[in-house]
């Protein structure tokens, strides 16, 4: 895979675009949002219509993540993250989902992040200032909202993307 | 096409010359410097009716204006080798008259101001005559033209790629036009 962060156009199969070494330093909470999940075929899934507010938000993610990547922001990495995720609220409402969003800056998280084609969503935390004590309440909390199982894991990190 | 030519409209030089500078005035507070305000606009709106067919070879661009959308229309449809004609009115200053004139412009300036409406009636009145004759004419329309905001998304992603996320846009309003479309697009990021 990518030592990198890069731009990954899912349905080619390529990289698009190498988005900067710099990766802010992340925990990421989260949960599989249909608890009786069995997975997407992303492929077998028609590109939702995207129309020109989507379009425009998209231009503005893009232009955040290569200003994150390069400045380690994790801040600007979780506002792209979350208009990302509104996106995908806008194509298809997820109740999980949307409580999230609603709720993440309440729990202390910088955003909301999706797989736009699965059902894996889950906060993301700036590493290097969030108590440790935030992650265990922001993961009973997304058990209770989701009734599944959370997982957590780290990324990223200057020089360690 | 050979690759030169699909370079197309992009690789004109343009592109560049539309952006802002970028000057630091605090430690969190910055400014941005157009060379040509109204260059992102016209740029946007004449390449996307040349694209979509609604301006030809055989089409002449008018629009009413004293002021800088005209320069930026000038620059554009001078590099385009499309023909432009506006119309304008007294208050319009030499230097700009003398530039829109170097750049290859049909300028027509009205005398009287209308008995309603004062210059600017006098002015769109002329441009609607201009319209009726034969030919054929693209009116850009920089007040309605849903096309004037939306190019200001480059202005917005190039504040967001060069300086992070903003807060607190201030700007001054005319048309409404850069205000309008560049906060639109950050708030995609904070809705």
């Amino acid at each position: 895979m990518f030592t990198n962060p890069v731009l990954f156009g899912q349905r080619d199969g390529r990289a698009l675009e190498w988005l900067g070494e710099y990766s802010p330093y992340l925990r990421i909470v989260g949960v599989d949002t249909d608890a009786a999940g069995i997975g997407v075929d992303t492929l077998s899934q028609e590109s939702p219509p995207y129309d020109e507010h989507d379009l425009l938000t998209f231009g503005m993610i893009l232009a955040a993540l290569r200003r994150a990547y390069k400045t380690s922001d994790a801040n600007l990495l979780g506002l792209a993250a979350t208009a990302s995720s509104r996106v995908m609220q806008r194509h298809g409402e997820n109740n999980v989902v949307a409580a999230m969003i609603e709720h993440y800056r309440d729990l202390g998280a910088v955003g909301v992040q999706v797989s736009h084609s699965g059902t894996i969503a889950g906060f993301i935390f700036d590493r290097l200032v969030t108590p440790e004590e935030r992650y265990e309440v922001a993961g009973s909390y997304l058990a209770r909202l989701a009734g599944a199982p959370t997982r957590a894991f780290d990324y990223g990190g200057v020089g360690h993307p | 096409m050979n690759g030169l030519l699909n370079l197309g409209l992009n690789a004109d030089g343009l592109a560049e010359l539309a952006m802002a500078r970028l000057v630091q005035l605090g430690p969190n507070y910055f400014g941005a410097a157009f060379d040509v305000m109204k260059l992102m606009p016209a740029r946007h709106i004449v390449d996307a009716a040349l694209a979509e067919g609604s301006i030809n070879e055989k089409t002449t661009v008018v629009e009413t204006t004293s002021g800088t959308f005209g320069l930026g229309l000038a620059m554009v449809c001078a590099r385009r080798g499309i023909q432009l004609h506006l119309v304008s009115d007294p208050a319009i200053d030499e230097p700009l008259r003398d530039r829109l004139l170097d750049l290859g412009c049909r300028l027509t300036i009205v005398d009287q101001p209308a008995p309603q409406g004062g210059y600017q009636a006098a002015r769109l009145d002329k441009l609607q005559e201009i319209i009726s004759g034969p030919g054929r004419y693209y009116v850009p329309s920089q007040y309605d033209n849903p096309r004037n905001p939306e190019s200001y998304a480059v202005f917005a992603r190039q504040l967001v790629e060069s300086l992070g996320s903003i807060s607190t846009l201030v700007g001054p309003v005319g048309s409404g036009g850069s205000l309008c479309g560049t906060s639109r697009a950050l708030r995609t990021l904070d809705e």
